[in-house]
């Protein structure tokens, strides 16, 4: 029995050794359906277009979320946002800072520039296995794009923010902010690679249709020098645009914002959406976007009607004697739209009676069967109309005549021809023309110095002109509350 | 790899197979004699068994048996299911009569310890056991379900949905990620054992401290609950007992709303010139009046209580019969249930499920043994659309439950919000809660094979296991073309399909050794495993598949563009080594060991290991307690002992890419395939938790009192928790928490009777819990989607602001600077200016509570008079809190319907009340916002419930025409009849662990009765 016992002992043993040494291997699993980054086949340049197409989708899923173009219009007096006081006070430059909208902003912007980071070095990753000098063509006009997408994060936080911090390397340890204008010079040289490498053609030309291209990046370019007041550099980069780059105005300023006019010869940045032409199943849409702007009313043509144009402003445009653009950017309760969809009238006195029409696709223009607001239309950002008003408003400050270009954008409104055209003229041109995109109407007043008086019924003051720093981030982030850095 | 090692280990078993073992010989007689109760009714099937041998017989009808060949010195041991076994020296004697006596209180009971078992009297953790006959009590389709407010220390949550298991907790939530227990059946792990029917179980074992639960290492850390399944006996008779209930099902405490009139009146006296118009329109249509200038005296022809249009009477039904029995080499038991539940709410909702199941156990030569067991499970839950409980909640009661008028609405003439101005957020709940068609069909199926060789009987034994689980989910979700208004409508049928396999195995081998010698006896257990669970899904969508038949819903029906196809998986494995060494010595002092070492897939760090210690002092065996009068037994236990929980993510450890359509750009109509990097990967450990525990067990009154106290203090280290990265939406987990549990225990019962026929017990047990989270990794608070934690608070905790109360004055809003700052006029909630800096902001926000109870609570009584039966069951618990997100979620749309309280308890006037809000103050952001969560919304979630009436009858003996059937029972049971509570809620039981009171399934109470017969 003793001997037994020692047999057993000396066999567990034994097999516990082997098993122990076996084991390792056993354990060695790698997760299911995950690709390593280390371990894409960068050897395969057909494929080297892909980060790029990531950071499309990042720009579309993170960059239009609801809220960030709610807060983004929400400071132009022209639109109001109803839905609770937090909004409310939005428009009187009043913040909380824990509101989680303004974290958003800052986090999806940043989500952007992250992805754009990973993106960069993919290509780079790419760029070690390129033999041919076509390849490495191909792979410099796609960095460029990225480098332009990763811009235009910075230009919209610095438009929320002013002073924000560059994000060099997704694993950055200092994340101290930096004033706005070394964010500007930062994305300005980003977008200069992209001038200099992507090519001079219309988005709507290009290979990946509707990516952005050099004229894109001029023109991004463009607005920030315009910021900046560096109207010789305007000048110059939109009158590039305007001689070599085949752009034109779209005829019809109202189907300019429907199907029609997705990736039309006067676009220079879109967001792109599509529901692939079917009336079912699959569809890339930009979540509540368009949503969030519908009217208030029954039927596919609704919305949850949360920003409001002001009957001030509406009657602004009618006494300038708009037309086209009034019908466009003006979605009425109570009337029924070109298009023949009705809006209901309104019944609740607090609510708006009047919505972003630019936002509107008619019923009709929806593919057969699908239902949502808005659905398979694309986001317009950048367009043709915005380089010509820049490029006049550039040359009168440069002591030109800036009639021509800013005549294109009155007679494709149907408004009368002006001369000699001032840059107070200019400035009300833009009001009209842009309103409701991308709040450029407040950044003009703030650049032009008009803010105090012409904000001065909103409680406008300097030190709310931006929004401030998130509490959720600041809180985490102790460098957020440092100086920003002057260089 | 795992060949080598499988091959290793067939080739020890044949190394063992060479050995055999010496038996002893004696001289033998024949003994024979009547088994009985307390009450001196016979026992029919009670076995005698020769100890040490697996030699025996069982009684016949009348308890009388025979049994041969026993040796002079030989010991019988005597038993029979539900009672206490005996053992008793033949001593040359011929004939021996034995009175059983229930086990209740027994210590010499028998107890699954995880890979073993030990009695009673030795061990050194808590554990308890919950016997077939409690479970069996309670109609449910899990048998989890059951056991709430049975086990000191383990919270079960229910659920109402139809084939939905309930949340078990043991001892407090020691995990941000997964409190869920280990459920191990027949030697597999589960997270779940909603498959099983309550007749499949034998009994349940709660390995509550982590001495106990440190043998199951890197997955005990929540607690362990063994499940034992139905076994035949040795030498016993077959025993066939058929048992079922029919019942109904109603719904308890259902909320009451506002009806018409008072949801006008809050509405319109909150502010009359936004809504009157939708109110108006309402009448236009439906009939009323608002010819008063006063609307308190309109009328409304459209006037529903949506609820009660929901709800309705469901029958619940069960059938098992099993068979069970053993000759003298072999056991078997065979088993098959089916049960029925349908839903409460009114549309087609319900689950089935068909059990079957079968264990043989036999000794195919002296020293080696075999056995199998399996479960096969097959069940089909037509799933509830819950949102339509949250949808009934909102949906004011002046819109038509049907409108034939509308032309628009189809199929059925469903009324639509729209139609009177309800524009986005507005349902009809009885269209949300009908078009809706989703169902999972699910089988499952359990087998596990072992086989026990002897080196030395009963001394040294080598056991190997292997267990296998598969089951496969097959889901499909179908929603047909309809049209309610335009923001409920499907204009194209939807179908979505998928399939998840689950596919487990788990291969045990244990070697045990038993030895005694002097007054000391040890037992000693050393042991590995391998495992390795798999996960598949496949799932599909369509659009444009044609309705009206199940067997037309297949994808390949509808569009091909457009349609998705999407797929996941998931492998990992585990390796275990584990001994477990016990001493006792003169049953007075007792020790245990236990050591675990744990290996994992899922993380870098493979490797973990987990010892744990227990001692016990049997305080009563000491001479110097010999003259207490009265106490029979008494033990002093601690114990320590340190476990893992691999049940949080498994950690990548590389940085991925992420492909698909949210990755991918638009060109156009098409995409191009995108993707993009994920810079940040986690790198996670398990979480290790520590626990000490400290009891005593009392036994007093001759046997009548026994008394259990636990206290246990346990800290999670490692806690898995995912922060926001800086400058991201995304959360990147790690091991960050550290999380203290703590509590006491307690379980008492007293069982005696009065004269030879009245039996009674009473049993009583209560649990503490305080939950703290200690320390996050210097950070102060970590945000979640619905609540926070912060050190020193209870983990989940809401925040927001602390309501004071209601401004009642104009005086008092005058001189509060908060008030004038906002604009706030009487009836608003008044909130705590907690840093006295006179703004109200976001350093105001507070801990509000969480849904984590400090104190459960059971009471059973159990009586007994001949063949009569009676017992009574309640629960209760305190200190939890609900958020009550029906009403919160006012801040998306104003106009909702309000409950029926918060028309009753509004504010008025000063002096009206400093609880609720104004009418008008309900439509402010101030009160009621998405940014503004305050205590308002927080209620309690304290409950008592009576938990279960069962009456019931037992023929004997029944004389069929000549067959003599051992027993029937009748009985009547009203299960969860009474429920009370104070929140504003169907039920303070929620499946949402973070407390969020929304879309719940109203619970039920049911009413059945049952039958059982034994064959």
């Amino acid at each position: 029995m003793k001997t037994f016992k020692l047999y057993a002992s000396c066999i567990m043993s034994l097999f516990l050794a082997l098993f122990m040494t076996s084991c390792e291997g056993f354990l060695e699993k790698a997760p299911e359906g995950k690709i390593p980054e280390e371990d894409v086949d960068y050897a395969d340049i057909t494929k080297m277009y892909q980060p790029v197409s990531g950071v499309y989708a990042k720009i579309r899923t993170s960059g239009m979320h609801w809220v960030i173009w709610e807060l983004t219009i929400g400071h132009d007096a022209e639109v109001f946002l109803w839905q609770n006081a937090i909004f409310q006070n939005i428009d009187k430059f009043i913040y909380d800072d824990s509101f989680w909208a303004i974290d958003e902003i800052w986090k999806q912007y940043y989500n952007i520039i992250k992805v754009a980071n990973g993106a960069l070095t993919s290509l780079d990753n790419y760029a070690k296995n390129i033999t041919s000098s076509s390849d490495m063509e191909k792979y410099r006009a796609y960095k460029g794009e990225v480098l332009f997408m990763r811009a235009y994060a910075y230009f919209r936080l610095a438009q929320a923010f002013r002073d924000v911090t560059i994000l060099k390397d997704n694993n950055q340890v200092n994340l101290r902010r930096s004033k706005r204008d070394v964010v500007y010079k930062y994305a300005l040289e980003d977008l200069q690679y992209g001038i200099e490498n992507m090519p001079r053609i219309r988005p709507n030309q290009n290979e990946h249709i509707g990516a952005v291209t050099a004229f894109s990046a001029e023109t991004l370019a463009a607005k920030i020098h315009l910021i900046m007041g560096d109207y010789d550099k305007v000048e110059e980069l939109t009158d590039d645009i305007i001689k070599n780059g085949a752009f034109s105005l779209y005829d019809d300023f109202y189907q300019l914002f429907k199907i029609p006019g997705k990736l039309c010869d006067e676009a220079i940045f879109e967001v792109q959406l599509t529901d692939f032409g079917n009336g079912s199943g699959d569809k890339i849409d930009p979540d509540q976007w368009f949503g969030c702007q519908g009217p208030l009313n029954s039927g596919n043509i609704s919305g949850w009607g949360h920003c409001g144009i002001t009957e001030e402003f509406r009657n602004w445009a009618i006494a300038r004697g708009e037309t086209v653009r009034a019908t466009t950017s003006f979605l009425k309760a109570g009337e029924t739209t070109p298009s023949g969809d009705a809006i209901n009238p309104r019944t609740d006195p607090a609510k708006p009676d009047c919505w972003n029409g630019k936002a509107y696709t008619p019923e009709n223009q929806l593919t057969p069967g699908r239902t949502k607001y808005g659905e398979n239309n694309n986001i317009r950002i950048l367009r043709y109309a915005d380089v010509l008003l820049m490029n006049a408003e550039a040359k009168v400050r440069n002591g030109k005549n800036g009639d021509e270009p800013f005549n294109k954008v009155r007679t494709r409104a149907a408004m009368p021809e002006l001369s000699n055209v001032t840059v107070d003229q200019i400035l009300d041109e833009r009001r009209m023309e842009l309103c409701f995109e991308w709040g450029d109407r407040y950044s003009d007043l703030l650049r032009t110095g008009k803010a105090a008086t012409e904000l001065a019924d909103y409680n406008w003051k300097p030190e709310t002109a931006y929004y401030p720093l998130p509490f959720a981030q600041y809180t985490t982030v102790s460098d957020l509350l440092l100086d920003p850095l002057e260089e | 790899m795992k060949k080598n090692h499988l091959k290793t280990n067939f080739c020890f078993v044949m190394i063992l197979l060479l050995f055999s073992s010496l038996t002893v010989q004696a001289q033998l007689m024949s003994i024979s004699g009547i088994i009985t109760d307390e009450s001196g009714d016979p026992l029919p099937s009670a076995t005698v068994i020769l100890k040490g041998t697996s030699q025996g017989v069982s009684a016949d009808i009348n308890g009388n048996y025979t049994i041969n060949g026993i040796p002079e010195d030989g010991v019988l041991v005597f038993s029979f299911f539900g009672m206490a076994s005996q053992e008793l020296a033949v001593a040359g004697r011929t004939n021996l009569n034995v009175v059983l006596v229930p086990d209740n209180l027994s210590i010499e009971e028998t107890v699954v310890i995880g890979y073993g078992s030990a009695k009673a009297k030795d061990l050194t953790a808590p554990i308890n056991v919950v016997k077939n006959e409690k479970i069996m009590a309670v109609p449910s389709s899990s048998p989890m379900t059951a056991l709430q407010g049975k086990v000191p220390g383990v919270n079960v949550i229910n659920s109402g949905t139809p084939g939905s298991g309930p949340i078990v907790q043991i001892r407090g939530i020691g995990s941000f990620s997964n409190s869920t227990p280990l459920f191990i059946v027949d030697g597999m792990f589960y997270d779940d054992i909603n498959f099983l029917n309550n007749s499949d179980v034998q009994e349940v074992t709660v390995l509550k401290d982590a001495s106990a639960a440190a043998i199951y290492g890197v997955r005990a850390a929540n607690g362990v609950i063994i499940i034992t399944t139905k076994k035949g006996s040795f030498n016993q008779k077959p025993k066939v007992t058929y048992e079922g209930y029919a019942g109904v099902q109603i719904a308890s405490n259902v909320l009451k709303l506002c009806n018409a009139e008072q949801y006008a009146t809050m509405l319109l006296e909150g502010n009359y010139d936004s809504y009157q118009a939708t109110i108006k329109k309402s009448i236009d249509l439906y009939g009323g009046s608002y010819a008063s200038s006063d609307f308190h005296n309109w009328t409304f022809g459209a006037d529903n209580d949506w609820y009660s249009e929901l709800l309705r009477p469901a029958g619940m039904t069960n059938h098992s019969l099993s068979v069970s029995g053993g000759s003298e080499k072999a056991t078997y038991s065979v088993g098959a249930s089916y049960l029925y539940q349908d839903g409460i709410l009114n549309v087609n909702n319900n689950y089935k499920r068909f059990n079957l199941r079968g264990s043989v156990d036999f000794e195919a030569t002296r020293w080696l043994k075999l056995g199998f067991n399996g479960h096969f499970s097959n069940s089909v839950q037509q799933t509830p659309n819950n949102s339509a409980w949250q949808t009934a909640f909102n949906c004011p009661p002046i819109v038509a439950k049907t409108d034939e008028s509308n032309e628009a609405t189809f199929p059925n003439k469903y009324g639509s919000p729209d139609v009177i101005g309800y524009t986005s957020n507005f349902y009809n709940p009885l269209a949300t809660a009908e078009y809706h068609d989703s169902k999972n069909l699910a089988f499952q199926a359990l087998g596990n094979f072992y086989g026990e060789i002897s080196f030395i009987p009963k001394k040294l034994v080598f056991r190997s296991s292997y267990s296998y689980s598969f089951n496969t989910v097959q889901g499909r979700s179908f929603t047909p073309t309809y049209y309610v208004s335009s923001w409920q409508q499907n204009a194209n049928t939807s179908l979505t399909k998928n399939v998840s396999l689950f596919y487990n195995y788990i291969f045990d081998n244990t070697l045990t050794y038993n030895e005694s010698f002097g007054k000391s006896r040890l037992s000693a257990m050393a042991g590995f495993s391998a495992r390795e669970e798999q996960y598949r899904l496949l799932s599909g969508k369509t659009a444009n598949v044609q309705g009206g038949a199940e067997e037309y819903l297949y994808l390949k029906n509808g569009d091909s563009s457009g349609a998705t196809v999407e797929d996941n998986g998931s492998c990992y494995r585990g390796l275990s080594a584990f001994a477990r060494v016990s001493y006792n010595y003169a049953d007075k002092y007792i020790l245990t060991a236990t050591f675990r070492a744990d290996g994992s897939s899922k993380y870098q760090e493979h490797w973990g290991y987990f010892p744990s210690v227990g001692a016990a002092w049997v305080i009563s065996q000491e001479p110097f307690m010999a003259g207490i009068k009265g106490l029979d037994y008494a033990k002093l236990r601690v114990s320590w002992g340190k476990l893992g929980n691999d049940h949080v993510a498994a950690s990548d450890g590389f940085s991925s890419i992420t492909t698909g359509k949210t990755t991918s750009g638009v060109y156009g109509n098409n995409i191009i395939d995108g993707y993009q990097n994920d810079s940040y990967f986690s790198w996670l450990r398990w979480e290790v938790v520590n626990e000490f525990n400290a009891g005593i067990n009392l036994i007093l009154l001759q046997n009548r009192l026994s008394i259990d106290v636990d206290y246990y203090r346990r800290i999670t280290e490692n806690a898995v928790i995912s922060p926001l990265l800086p400058f991201s939406t995304k959360t990147l987990a790690g091991n960050y928490g550290r999380i203290l549990n703590t509590g006491v225990d307690i379980l008492a019962s007293w069982e005696d009777r009065i004269g030879k026929d009245f039996r009674y017990g009473i049993s009583a047990n209560i649990s503490t819990l305080k939950n703290r989270v200690i320390d996050l990794s210097g950070a102060t608070i970590i945000k979640g989607g619905k609540t926070v934690n912060i050190p020193g608070e209870q983990m989940n905790s809401y925040y927001g602001f602390k309501m004071v109360g209601v401004y009642q004055t104009e005086e008092e809003c005058a001189n509060d600077p908060i008030a004038v700052a906002n604009g706030l006029v009487p009836g608003d909630l008044k909130y705590a200016d907690l840093n006295g800096d006179d703004v109200l902001d976001g350093n105001d926000r507070t801990c509000l509570g969480s849904y984590i109870p400090n104190l459960i609570y059971g009471l059973d009584l159990t009586l007994g008079y001949k063949g009569w039966d009676f017992s009574m069951t309640t629960y209760g618990q305190a200190g939890a809190q609900i958020f009550n997100r029906k009403r919160a979620l006012r801040y998306a749309q104003q106009d909702y319907n309000f409950d029926l309280a918060q028309y009753k308890n509004r504010w008025t006037s000063a002096g009206s009340t400093n609880t609720d809000p104004s009418a008008a103050a309900l439509l402010k952001t101030w009160n009621v916002s998405d940014q503004r969560y305050s205590s308002y919304f927080v209620e309690s979630a304290d409950f008592f419930r009576i938990q279960n009436i069962t009456l019931g009858y037992t023929f004997r003996n029944i004389n069929l025409w000549g067959y003599v059937l051992p027993g029937i029972r009748l009985a009547l049971t009203a299960d969860r009849p009474f429920t009370t509570f104070k929140a504003n809620t169907f039920t303070p039981e929620l499946t949402d662990k973070e407390g969020w009171d929304t879309q719940v399934y109203p619970l039920t109470s049911t009413y059945l009765f049952s039958i059982k017969i034994d064959f």
